[in-house]
């Protein structure tokens, strides 16, 4: 009998711990990868309309955000509006932009699903007299079907 | 003279979870979940002021008209019609048309919700989506996803997207603030 007497008291080993910034290390990167940094905070409120076809915005730079929310208050990147500066404005961020690539700014449209038509077309409208002619109109998948 | 060999202390590497979980919240708080989905459309070119408005005499066959009223309602032909129709239309009409000179000419009201004309529109590019995918398959026995950029842009060409969009006429001038 006294040859299975342990000859020091039992004790639970401690959990190695050296592979847990690993497991975070993953996480992060993780959630590095499937998100995107917010670049323009969206000021005001408003729902996007939902639609069938959709394409992600795969673009990451030289984005002219137009938001317009509920209360139909225009959001030009950072800062707020009045629908008849959008011109002046829109000069200077084309001016901010090295030449040649100012065809290829992408005007992103984040406007409320309810607002007037009226509105969007005199932003589309104004955009395309500035000269930023590719638009993405922003929307989500919509439920049905 | 006897050198010991030197022990290098390891470091303490405790607090680098700590450090890491730090990192990740970091970037949870600051980037966001929002997908940043939608639909492309590009715009023509403004009109320069000495060019004079080319009017282009299109054929009955080759002429979509759409209008979206200022009841959200969608009419073709003046008579309503349901956004889940808008594809079949659109297929019908751009198969039985001369195809590159075809034209889609949506007509809308300043006071039509902005919903409905973007399910119009998501209807319409469902259609040409369609189109081309079938093309893609009975050209290159592949799905329009999958071809090369020559390929995609061959069927582009043969399937060009056509909608001229304009605003219905309201009764007051000066309308656009």
């Amino acid at each position: 009998m006294s040859r299975f007497r342990l000859s020091a008291p039992r004790r639970v080993p401690g959990i190695n711990t050296a592979s847990l910034p690993d497991m975070i290390f993953t996480l992060l990167f993780f959630f590095m990868i499937v998100t995107h940094m917010r670049t323009v905070p969206v000021m005001t409120q408003l729902h996007l309309p939902t639609a069938q076809e959709l394409q992600k915005l795969e673009e990451q730079s030289l984005l002219v955000y137009v938001i317009a929310g509920k209360d139909t208050t225009i959001q030009l990147n950072t800062r707020f509006i009045r629908p008849e500066e959008m011109p002046v404005h829109l000069a200077t961020l084309k001016n901010n932009v090295v030449e040649e690539n100012r065809g290829k700014m992408i005007a992103v449209l984040r406007i409320d699903k309810d607002l007037p038509m009226g509105l969007v077309n005199d932003i589309k409208h104004h955009l395309r007299q500035a000269g930023i002619l590719t638009i993405h109109y922003s929307a989500e998948k919509s439920r049905s079907k | 003279m006897n050198f010991r060999k030197r022990k290098i202390p390891e470091i303490n590497s405790t607090s680098s979870a700590d450090i890491a979980f730090l990192l990740l919240v970091f970037f949870l708080v600051t980037s966001s979940f929002d997908a940043k989905t939608g639909i492309y459309r590009k715009m023509m070119p403004p009109e320069t002021e000495n060019a004079q408005k080319q009017k282009t005499d299109i054929q009955q066959k080759n002429l979509l008209a759409l209008a979206i009223d200022a009841d959200n309602h969608i009419l073709y032909n003046d008579e309503a019609i349901a956004v889940n129709q808008i594809r079949e239309l659109g297929k019908t009409f751009i198969t039985g048309s001369d195809i590159p000179k075809h034209t889609i000419a949506l007509e809308v009201n300043r006071d039509a919700r902005y919903q409905t004309y973007l399910s119009v529109i998501s209807e319409l590019t469902a259609a040409y989506n369609e189109l081309r995918n079938e093309a893609a398959y009975t050209d290159f026995n592949h799905s329009f996803l999958y071809l090369t950029p020559e390929q995609k842009d061959s069927i582009r060409t043969a399937y060009p997207m056509h909608i001229a969009e304009t605003e219905s006429p309201v009764e007051q001038e000066g309308g656009r603030s």
